[in-house]
């Protein structure tokens, strides 16, 4: 007898509460799966779920159909464990009782890696999964490999290293880390990685999973149902999508872009995602940037999601300046929907996703100068043309969902899913 | 006037004794010629009972007017005599010889007698107890373990470790390290006649718990005419064995004194490094002189401890699939332990049988084999504190410290670490390993093994912390040299094994 797999989705948050790519994926996962008639759950960490009461009660709480939230317990990116071993146990006593034939792990953080042997020794008949989000588990400075002095990037973790950025701990606190979490995700049957970069720094570490592909995330049914963007952003007229966080480089990108509109006046950026005021709080120092383009630079602040393919059509390029390697950045992704051409630093996924002369361009990384450079070679018309013609589509439902098969290890056949039983 | 032997040997008998403690003992006082050689002989039926100890000691309650005659107290202990009708002394002074008759033997104990002797017969009958076998019965004799002394010792003064003007002692100060050793040191007031002597016996718990008497095996002294350096490390103690008390006999100034010292409990490298200053507060301000009393020192523990070390059975491996198979994780002082344990769970329950978890975080990292419930597990704060459990005499132990195992479980060698274990009843070598070239606490040479065990891997071995004072130097060459001879044959069976 056959039967579709079953599958629980366990994600270190849900795109209810917070919108990064990772809860996007992993819920974007789940709805696909459950469109195809998969039996599955949504299982995610919520701070609503970390009262009392809901602990009283089990510590899950029932949230839409099928899916459930729970509490992380005050897990940190420095405390990747949980605290209360009665409390996993709780949450491990209802994963479990679901009898999931998968159990698909979205991220480790706020989900924990000893939840991922508990159950796995729990469940030993499961097949335990998991998609990797970032490189916490290898970097401690917010699984960056950035530096914590200065922006200089990180290209191999040791122990002795990850000391130069945090003196304040020792040799040992690092190899322990490194043991727990390298011992805990070896415990996973597959391992699945949305870029070949970050696929390529974990088994440097040492992960060397039974089963192991790069798959990028599902954008989704809503967004890949509708028809491929037909722009109408000028050349000259680039977009922004995102936070202005220290590690996505828009203070290199606001640089850049006076440095070209010295040379340029055309020139125009829009700032999807935040306003002026959120960029001058963590980049104080680009005041008087600002002030220099303000005629060329419009803030649009945060925007739904459902949006951004719009939003993206709105401008000629899309510009992913990230001073930090990226893994597979969903901007990429939905801008490859949408139709328009990528600027991106030239490094880890952004130069992976986006290849250059096919679906955008390339910079230095952390240049201001460069990519002042690309940013006007990129308003050129014929350049912006022929790169709207090549740009690729993110990756079909089709694709993803036989790149899920394979990590489950079921089969596929008549075009449905279907794992063996008994 | 024609005078006969007897009117110039004059013998006065106190005591003929068969004591309860298992000797036979003639005491009294002969006044001879003086300067005259002095011999006694006990007769049993005109049997020459063969002497096991005698001195002889000033008897300042005799005296005779005539200053050509000295008297002297004997005190003589005699084998085991056969049954006798007749008993007699034969004393005889160079050419001089009387015999008298002896009444039988009274039963008595000495103990008791012993407090009405001079001091110096005490401690002299005492060092002969500690040196003669066959009055070894003597030290066994009554409660105390010290034999018929104890209630002598108790009233010998006690000293603290630095003292002050004590008899002809100006200031001293005593050091004890837990290799069986003291070092005392003495200053002495100018203008002796001759240099001051010092002798010492150690006063230790035995393994009863009550207390002995023990000779040093092994004394180094550095006499000067105001300062006495006195080095004693015990033969054959069950280490480690840090002395408590020091009996010490100091003449000095045609006196002698007697006094029990409680030295200052130090490890071996405070030990080494304190010997400068002690010597400076002894009144000894010549440095070159404490740098050779220091290296006299470190060449002695060095040929005393070279063979211990060598013999120690942490070398040893077990055989493999010996079993039970403890598994002894060291250092667990971070917080992460708890999760390096527990992601490490089901490798420790294939490998081991137990798990024994020392350290500040061994409660919290223990709590996951606990609750899953596979192995037995041991928590201790200190590795003294398991071993002093004395469970895991019947394993093989398998030892790594919280880094060393991390490491294995990163690069997927445990099972060949859980390999690589040493017989458990080899364990109580570890607290001698650590009295001879330890800091003192077991698990730091534990973690030096561990360490050692490592080398041929490529690591550094840990170096001693630096040692103070002007032999510091010395002293940690002289450490490290006694690591080496002991850790260089763990590290080729630890390689060994790994290769196996």
């Amino acid at each position: 007898m056959k039967r579709s797999p079953s599958v629980c989705v366990i994600a270190h948050a849900h795109p209810d509460f917070s919108k990064g790519g990772g809860e996007m994926a992993a819920y974007r996962q789940f709805v696909t799966m459950r469109s195809e008639g998969w039996p599955c759950w949504y299982v995610a960490a919520s701070d609503l779920a970390d009262s009392p009461a809901v602990r009283a009660q089990g510590g899950v709480l029932a949230y839409n159909d099928d899916e459930h939230l729970f509490g992380p317990s005050g897990m940190a990116e420095d405390q990747l464990y949980w605290a209360d071993a009665g409390q996993r146990a709780a949450l491990v006593d209802f994963l479990a009782g679901l009898g999931a034939d998968v159990y698909h792990f979205h991220h480790y953080w706020r989900v924990g890696p000893d939840l991922i042997l508990e159950l796995a020794e729990r469940r030993p008949e499961a097949r335990i999964v998991l998609t990797m989000h970032e490189m916490l588990a290898i970097c401690a400075h917010h699984g960056q490999m950035v530096r914590t002095k200065g922006r200089e990037l990180c290209r191999r973790e040791s122990p002795v290293r990850c000391v130069g950025c945090f003196r304040e701990r020792d040799i040992e606190h690092f190899t322990l880390r490194k043991a727990y979490l390298l011992s805990t995700l070896r415990r996973c049957d597959a391992v699945l990685y949305p870029s070949e970069f970050i696929r390529a720094r974990y088994e440097e570490w040492g992960l060397k999973p039974p089963y192991a592909a790069v798959l990028e995330n599902f954008l989704g049914n809503d967004l890949m149902r509708r028809p491929r963007g037909t722009g109408r952003g000028g050349a000259a007229s680039f977009g922004f999508f995102g936070q202005p966080t220290e590690f996505k480089g828009l203070d290199i990108l606001l640089r850049g872009f006076a440095l070209a509109l010295r040379e340029e006046e055309k020139l125009s950026l829009s700032i999807f995602g935040c306003e002026q005021e959120d960029v001058l709080r963590f980049f104080p120092a680009l005041e008087k940037v600002i002030e220099e383009v303000e005629s060329n630079i419009v803030f649009y602040g945060r925007y739904d999601v459902d949006e951004v393919l719009d939003l993206m059509g709105t401008v000629g390029w899309v510009v992913m300046p990230s001073i930090w390697w990226e893994n597979s950045p969903v901007v990429i992704q939905e801008a490859k929907r949408a139709g328009t051409p990528l600027i991106v630093s030239d490094i880890g996924g952004m130069a992976e996703k986006v290849a250059p002369g096919v679906d955008g361009l390339h910079f230095k990384r952390g240049s201001p100068a460069d990519l002042s450079r690309a940013l006007r070679h990129a308003a050129q018309p014929e350049v912006h043309a022929a790169l709207r013609a090549s740009i690729t589509d993110s990756l079909d439902k089709e694709r993803f969902l036989a790149g899920l098969a394979e990590a489950y290890g079921v089969t596929r056949a008549s075009g449905r899913l279907r794992v063996a039983v008994g | 006037m024609a005078l006969d032997d007897a009117d110039l040997v004059r013998v006065g008998l106190d005591q003929f004794v068969t004591a309860e403690e298992g000797c036979h003992l003639l005491t009294g006082w002969v006044a001879v010629p003086r300067g005259a050689r002095l011999g006694l002989t006990v007769l049993a039926d005109g049997t020459q009972c063969e002497a096991l100890h005698f001195t002889t000691h000033p008897r300042p309650d005799v005296s005779f007017d005539d200053p050509t005659v000295e008297v002297r107290g004997f005190v003589q202990v005699i084998g085991p005599p056969p049954p006798a009708f007749e008993w007699a002394l034969a004393v005889s002074a160079d050419n001089l010889a009387v015999e008298i008759l002896l009444p039988p033997p009274i039963e008595g104990r000495l103990g008791e007698l012993v407090l009405n002797w001079s001091w110096i017969a005490v401690y002299s009958l005492l060092r002969s107890c500690l040196a003669e076998e066959r009055l070894g019965g003597v030290m066994e004799s009554g409660e105390s373990g010290l034999g018929p002394f104890a209630e002598w010792l108790e009233r010998v003064p006690l000293l603290p470790a630095t003292t002050g003007a004590f008899g002809p002692v100006q200031q001293g100060q005593a050091l004890a390290s837990p290799a069986g050793e003291v070092t005392l040191h003495l200053g002495f007031a100018g203008g002796q006649a001759h240099a001051p002597e010092v002798h010492a016996v150690a006063l230790v718990p035995g393994g009863d718990g009550r207390p002995r008497a023990l000779p040093f095996g092994e004394i180094i002294l550095d006499h000067a005419e105001q300062h006495v350096s006195f080095y004693g490390r015990l033969a054959e103690a069950r280490l480690p064995c840090t002395i408590p008390a020091v009996l010490v006999e100091i003449a000095a100034g045609g006196t002698r004194h007697w006094l029990r010292w409680q030295p200052e409990r130090l490890s071996v490298p405070a030990f080494l490094s304190g010997q400068e200053k002690a010597r400076i507060a002894a009144g000894c301000n010549d440095p070159a002189a404490s740098l050779a009393w220091l290296r006299g020192l470190l060449l002695s523990r060095e040929e005393g401890f070279r063979p211990v070390l060598a013999g120690l059975g942490l070398t040893q491996l077990a055989p493999a699939g010996n079993e039970p198979r403890v598994l002894l994780l060291l250092g667990l002082n971070n917080p992460l332990c708890a999760r390096l344990v527990e992601a490490a769970a089901p490798e420790i329950e294939a490998y081991c049988t137990e798990a024994v978890l020392v350290g500040r975080h061994a409660a919290e990292a223990g709590q996951s084999l606990m609750r899953r419930g596979r192995v037995p597990v041991q928590i201790g704060p200190s590795l003294g504190a398991v071993l002093r459990r004395g469970s895991l005499a019947g394993s093989t132990v398998v030892m790594s410290d919280a880094t060393h195992f991390a490491e294995a479980l990163i690069e997927g060698r445990v099972a060949a670490l859980c390999a690589s274990g040493f017989p458990g009843t080899h364990l109580a070598d570890l607290r001698a390993f650590s009295a001879i070239a330890g800091s003192g606490e077991a698990e730091e040479v534990m973690q030096r093994l561990v360490h050692a065990r490592g080398e041929r891997r490529g690591a550094a071995a840990p170096r001693f912390p630096a040692i103070g004072g002007i032999g510091g130097a010395a002293a940690g060459q002289h450490l490290e040299a006694l690591w080496r001879v002991a850790a260089a044959p763990l590290a080729e069976a630890a390689e060994v094994a790994e290769v196996a």
